[in-house]
């Protein structure tokens, strides 16, 4: 799992503080409650989860989006409230940050707007 | 310093008018100042309770699908802010009028990315849109490209606070 952080202090147990920057591959020395803390900072709604409640999260995320072609993310969003997983909406942004997901913005000729999630191929 | 700017002139219940403006490269092709203007209006418009009166690229430009009605309760003070790093480092910060309070998670003061027009306007920020077969891509007023919605948050204007 990797973490993409800009300039993120992490208060450490004795008081000391670390700077992390550009990409961050989570190495066990660092203590597992801060990092949920960091996750908290950036995704509210997952205060308290594990690590292993995120990963399931963001699996329930990227398994709704179909492996080839793309979704609308309307019907993506309704998807994932009808099977239950409406917790797994924030990991979205997560799976977009990291590279996994892209989206498209396409203004159509009659004016209404399509925007669509598709997997990153390889990702 | 980027020559190119949409703006967005919201006008709420009070008959308050508030501004957004959002920066493009000085490549943006004329061509689609009308189109572009037109589609992120409509990304603009389900996020606010208050009315899209104008908008435009320096001239104004007629918009007549978005609805020029301002709810009663809609207010200009009431916004929703967004801070998004640009490549350059820099954070542009962009503030949204009259913003629908269905826009932000229950008991927070947090934007809610669950909701389809929020995330819409979200990735907009970050990836741009295409208008005519032309990818446009908003940028800081330094002409760098906005890169990630760090937070959006409640951002009440200075009336409101007492």
């Amino acid at each position: 799992m990797s973490l993409i952080a800009k300039n993120v202090t992490i208060a450490h147990t004795k008081n000391h503080s670390m700077t992390i920057s550009n990409n961050l591959t989570l190495i066990l020395s660092i203590n597992y409650t801060l990092i949920i803390e960091f996750y908290y900072n950036r995704v509210t709604r997952l205060r308290g989860k594990s690590l292993a409640k995120i990963d399931d999260l963001q699996a329930a995320a990227l398994n709704a989006i179909p492996e080839t072609g793309e979704i609308e993310v309307p019907l993506l969003l309704q998807n994932l409230r009808a099977s239950g997983n409406a917790e797994a909406i924030p990991m979205l942004r997560e799976l977009k940050r990291d590279g996994k997901i892209k989206a498209s913005l396409v203004a159509n000729e009659d004016g209404s707007i399509r925007h669509t999630y598709s997997r990153v191929e390889g990702a | 310093m980027t020559g190119v700017a949409f703006f967005f002139n919201v006008v709420d219940g009070k008959n308050q008018t508030s501004t957004i403006e959002i920066p493009f490269p000085n490549t943006t092709p004329a061509s689609v100042f009308i189109a572009g203007v037109d589609a992120v209006g409509q990304l603009i418009n389900p996020l606010v309770t208050g009315g899209l009166k104008s908008a435009g690229v320096k001239v104004t430009v007629d918009v007549p699908t978005w609805g020029p009605a301002a709810a009663l309760n809609s207010d200009v003070q009431e916004k929703m802010e967004f801070g998004i790093r640009a490549a350059n480092g820099f954070l542009k910060r962009l503030n949204i009028p009259t913003i629908d309070e269905t826009m932000f998670i229950a008991g927070s003061t947090e934007g809610d990315t669950s909701e389809a027009a929020l995330l819409a306007f979200n990735d907009f920020l970050e990836d741009g849109i295409t208008v005519s077969s032309t990818l446009i891509q908003p940028t800081d007023v330094h002409g760098s490209d906005l890169e990630q919605v760090e937070y959006r948050t409640e951002n009440w204007g200075r009336r409101r606070r007492r």
